[in-house]
């Protein structure tokens, strides 16, 4: 099993984020979470990727995660894409992919000071794969461009780009296509899945867009007021009665826009 | 035990001028937002403006302090107006935040070359009424200029107290302290707050600069400024943007530094009690350093 | 008909090619004219003390170079990690006394006292480090100003090692066995003592860039950079935020230490009094006015920061304004001694101004536009001009 969540609980002061969730992922698969605003989906990435120290057990092919540090948890394979960005606005295209693949760069301060060759052997077959990556997504206008100045639809590929850039097992999308038109979604959905065959990489994704999750996912689990209330196929989501009523009793999956269901759901 | 209240006496005197300078920085942290070490300059200029009105020009010593302290507000007020709030995200990335900060320390740099330019470097005397003269106790000797410097201090701040729990300005500073933007929408005028916040720095700064230029204090020195540094202690030991806590650390460290020149055995070295009040920060920040940085970090946004 | 003629020509020329490989950015040359300015900066550096007789400039340029080494740390540490530290001095002065008790007491050669002094510099920061870097923004500066005080303190109160308030003096070794720094001999010509240190100021400083631009352009540089943006994203790509910080900590420290030690080798004598605030706030000046983040701000900025006071007091009586020394009271004028703060504080406080990216940008700005017209003359020194548009526009109006 690739990630195995159990009793997964988190608390803010008294308020209970995420209720005793558990839910497993198998290798290759792509995962969807979906659920109303408030749900606690971002919790849950924030759990696995050592952000907040919840109780319970997250294990990535049998290795627990919880009360490992972020950057250890990276260590293991497991990468994240944030809502909001989590980019280096100063630095270049090339540059935040590079950050992202640093666990696959060999070589410290020293090694890079007296110029090492074997240091600089990995740097530049680090360069090479950020090559294959900025052509793959389509980025290679902007190889050099520094991200502060890109508009925020070629930031989200940087994002995704900098994230598989680790050459992850893992792979943990938060709400990448937020902000897209249905044609850059469906560009988005293509390039993700062709990413997906390439690197053999395991996904789970957030995202608001029913049809589009529906769509492209094996399994789905469904959250509501930090609860699970749904696992299984789209098809079985897509009936579920729990799910139909967080989101305000319309059919799911129907092909009614997602987000005005959203915002009648909760809060 | 007579030495014990004639050190205490003074140490509290010391500690009182440091809470004031400390209030100095606090102040404007929380009007303004960003840490401006200007009020040490101000601490220099205030002192120099003294003697300059009261000694140079015969001026009487009540009407020098206050000239000094009028003009010190108007200094900074300009710098307020025509340098700091105009560096806004300015600066390298790694020091936006900083900018205010780096100009103000530029601008000690400044003051401190006019002073020495004007006045010259050595040491002068303010003639300050009191000298050297001391009022006795049955056998406690105790300095005039201390109990001055203990008098004033405390109806100063009695004053700032009054301004900002019972004045508009006061109520609108509170509110720009906790939440600027709201503040702002809510007609809270930040050039009132601003100008308010300066005249309050000037005042604490040219007070606690004028007493620690005293006879009594060591005379008239051009780094008086770096003298006024070491009210910084006080300041983080109060939590940064509290006035009360200002006082208390400014207590607390006048005391420790006073008891520690009085007590501290010889062997503890030379300039052991000066660098005690920095070795308390260093403790605290070891034992304490999340809650401070708590409190930065809202201070930042 | 001029505009569309000379278009396709003048556009490669300002852009270059797309490179048929694309470039690796790791390099420390990226192109010819790099390699060669690198090599007769080399030259330079032997050449130019050896030819050049005055005391009074070879001392200048090795304060330039020392200034700039020290610098060259604390812009690690502020420039690409984005903490600010008051405190250089203090590892400057640690680096110095390290100096004066491997070298000048202990009488070792320099192939260990120098050394001594990088690793005493970084020792000392790594054990201040796990407190400064919990700290941020204005209790980190508040604490750099205790270390300061208390770094004073103990150097006053150490002096066997540092001589106390009254400093100490040291002769260290200068000698690498095949080649001694301290009594040069080229070709017959014997060169002086200070014209020997400023080869070897000038090669660790050099050896010392070279150093940081490698590690500024792979994975640690880069680390350090994303850790300033990002801490959260940095520490989700793998980055152990913590320990970089450490790491650009103990480096800044190591470099200030070894300045501390050239300074020691340089003066001969050194104080506590010297490591204070005062040279604490001229190396993060220089950072700052040189450009915070660069690879030659640190030297810009040290040769404009530390040599406008050297320059003032040497040329006192030829400058409007200043006076030579207090003896001509009632006379108006700045004090020779006060230039120094008077530059710092002008020079921080018109670069935050007007421009804060440093004026390593302004003369890089300044140079690649002369490069630009340099090899626009070149280019078109074949019949087509390219004043020519300019000329049919302004003939049309």
């Amino acid at each position: 099993m690739m990630l195995r969540v159990e009793a997964l609980t988190l608390s803010f002061g008294g308020v209970r984020a995420l209720n005793e969730v558990g839910f497993e992922v198998a290798e290759g698969e792509f995962f969807g979470i979906l659920g109303p605003n408030g749900a606690g989906k971002t919790s849950l990435f924030n759990c696995l990727s050592g952000l907040v120290a919840p109780t319970g057990s997250v294990t990535v092919e049998g290795t627990e995660l919880l009360g490992r540090r972020p950057h250890e948890i990276a260590e293991l394979g497991v990468a994240r894409t944030f809502q909001n960005l989590g980019l280096f606005g100063s630095m270049s295209v090339t540059g935040n992919i590079l950050v992202g693949a640093h666990r696959q760069i060999s070589g410290g301060a020293l090694s890079a000071a007296l110029r090492w060759p074997r240091t600089f052997r990995s740097e530049r077959q680090a360069r090479e794969r950020a090559d294959e990556l900025i052509d793959l997504l389509g980025l290679g206008a902007y190889r050099d461009a520094t991200v502060d100045t890109l508009p925020y639809g070629i930031r989200k590929r940087v994002e995704i780009a900098k994230a598989v850039a680790s050459g992850p097992k893992l792979l943990l999308l938060d709400e990448p296509v937020a902000g897209m038109n249905h044609e850059e979604t469906d560009q988005f959905v293509e390039f993700v899945l062709e990413l997906k065959a390439r690197m053999g990489l395991t996904i789970v994704m957030i995202e608001h867009d029913v049809p589009m999750v529906m769509r492209i996912s094996d399994r789905i689990l469904a959250l509501d007021f930090g609860e699970v209330i749904g696992v299984g196929t789209p098809e079985e989501i897509r009936h579920n009665e729990r799910f139909i009523s967080a989101y305000l009793g319309t059919p799911a999956g129907a092909d009614a826009p997602a987000e005005p269901q959203l915002h009648g759901g909760n809060r | 035990m007579t030495n014990l209240i004639q050190l205490t006496v003074s140490g509290l005197s010391l500690g009182i001028l440091y809470a004031l300078v400390a209030i100095g920085f606090a102040v404007l942290l929380k009007a303004t937002g960003h840490f401006n070490m200007f009020p040490g300059a101000l601490v220099l200029l205030g002192a120099y403006l003294t003697y300059q009105f009261h000694v140079l020009w015969s001026l009487d010593f009540v009407l020098a302090v206050a000239l000094a302290a009028i003009l010190c507000a108007a200094l900074g007020l300009a710098g307020e107006r025509l340098l700091f709030s105009r560096l806004g995200g300015k600066g390298h990335r790694s020091i936006e935040h900083l900018s205010v900060l780096l100009v103000s320390l530029g601008l000690i740099s400044l003051a401190q070359a006019a002073v020495v330019s004007v006045w010259g470097p050595l040491t002068h005397l303010i003639e300050d009424p009191w000298g050297l003269s001391m009022i006795r106790f049955g056998g406690v000797a105790i300095a005039v200029r201390d109990l001055w410097a203990l008098g004033l201090s405390l109806i100063l701040l009695a004053v700032f107290y009054l301004v900002i729990q019972h004045t508009r300005v006061g109520v609108g500073m509170r509110a720009v302290a906790s939440d600027p933007e709201a503040a702002r929408a809510q007609g809270v005028n930040p050039h009132v707050i601003s100008a308010t916040a300066w005249a309050m720095c000037s005042a604490a700064s040219v007070l606690a600069g004028m007493m620690l230029a005293t006879e009594m204090g060591g005379g008239l020195v051009p780094n008086l400024d770096q003298i006024a540094f070491s009210a910084l202690p006080a300041l983080i030991l109060g939590g940064l943007s509290s006035l009360p806590g200002c006082i208390y650390g400014g207590l607390a460290l006048g005391l420790v530094q006073t008891y520690a020149a009085g007590y501290a055995p010889e062997s503890m070295g030379q300039g052991f009690a000066s660098m005690l009040p920095w070795v308390v920060m260093i403790l605290l920040l070891v034992v304490k350093p999340s809650g401070f940085a708590k409190t930065l970090e809202t201070r930042k946004a | 008909m001029a505009l569309t003629e000379t278009a396709p020509r003048l556009r490669p020329v300002r852009t270059g090619q797309p490179p048929a490989r694309r470039r690796d950015d790791s390099r420390l040359c990226r192109t010819r004219t790099q390699r060669i300015l690198l090599a007769v900066a080399f030259v330079a550096i032997v050449a130019f003390p050896l030819s050049v007789e005055s005391a009074f400039l070879i001392s200048l340029t090795g304060t330039i170079g020392i200034f700039a080494l020290a610098a060259l740390g604390l812009n690690i540490l502020s420039g690409y990690a984005g903490q600010i530290s008051l405190a250089q001095s203090i590892f400057v002065g640690i680096g110095a006394f390290a100096g004066v008790a491997l070298g000048g007491l202990a009488e070792l050669p320099l192939l260990v006292w120098l050394p001594g002094t990088f690793v005493a510099g970084g020792l000392a920061a790594a054990l201040v480090a796990p407190l400064t870097l919990r700290l941020k923004g204005v209790f980190q500066i508040v604490l750099s100003l205790a270390l300061i005080f208390v770094g004073h303190y103990a150097f006053i109160n150490l002096p066997a090692l540092t001589g106390g308030n009254g400093g100490i003096s040291a002769t260290p070794s200068l000698s690498l066995g095949f080649i001694d720094f301290g009594e040069l001999t080229v070709a017959g010509m014997r060169y002086s003592y200070e014209q020997g240190l400023f080869i070897l100021i000038w090669l660790v400083l050099a050896a010392s860039m070279i150093a940081v631009v490698n590690m500024h352009r792979t994975r640690f540089g880069r680390a350090l950079v994303a850790v300033r943006e990002a801490e959260t994203a940095a520490e989700i790509a793998g980055i152990n935020a913590a320990r970089v910080k450490v790491q650009a900590f103990v480096l800044a420290g190591a470099f200030a230490g070894l300045a501390g030690g050239l300074l020691m080798a340089q003066l001969r004598y050194v104080q506590a009094e010297q490591f204070g605030i005062n040279m604490g706030l001229e190396l993060l000046i220089i950072v700052v006015v040189g450009g915070l983040g660069t690879t030659w701000g640190p030297v810009v900025g040290a040769a404009v920061i530390s040599s406008i006071p050297v320059l003032a007091t040497q040329y006192a009586e030829h400058i409007p304004f200043l006076q030579a020394d207090f003896s001509q009271s009632g006379e108006i004028g700045i004090p020779v001694g006060q230039v120094g703060l008077l530059i710092y504080g002008l020079a921080l406080v018109l670069v935050m101004v007007f421009e804060p990216r440093g004026l390593s940008h302004i003369f890089g700005a300044g140079g690649r536009s002369l490069l630009r017209l340099a090899r626009r003359a070149r280019t078109t020194s074949e019949p087509v001009l390219v004043p020519q548009p300019h000329a049919h526009l302004g003939g049309k109006a």
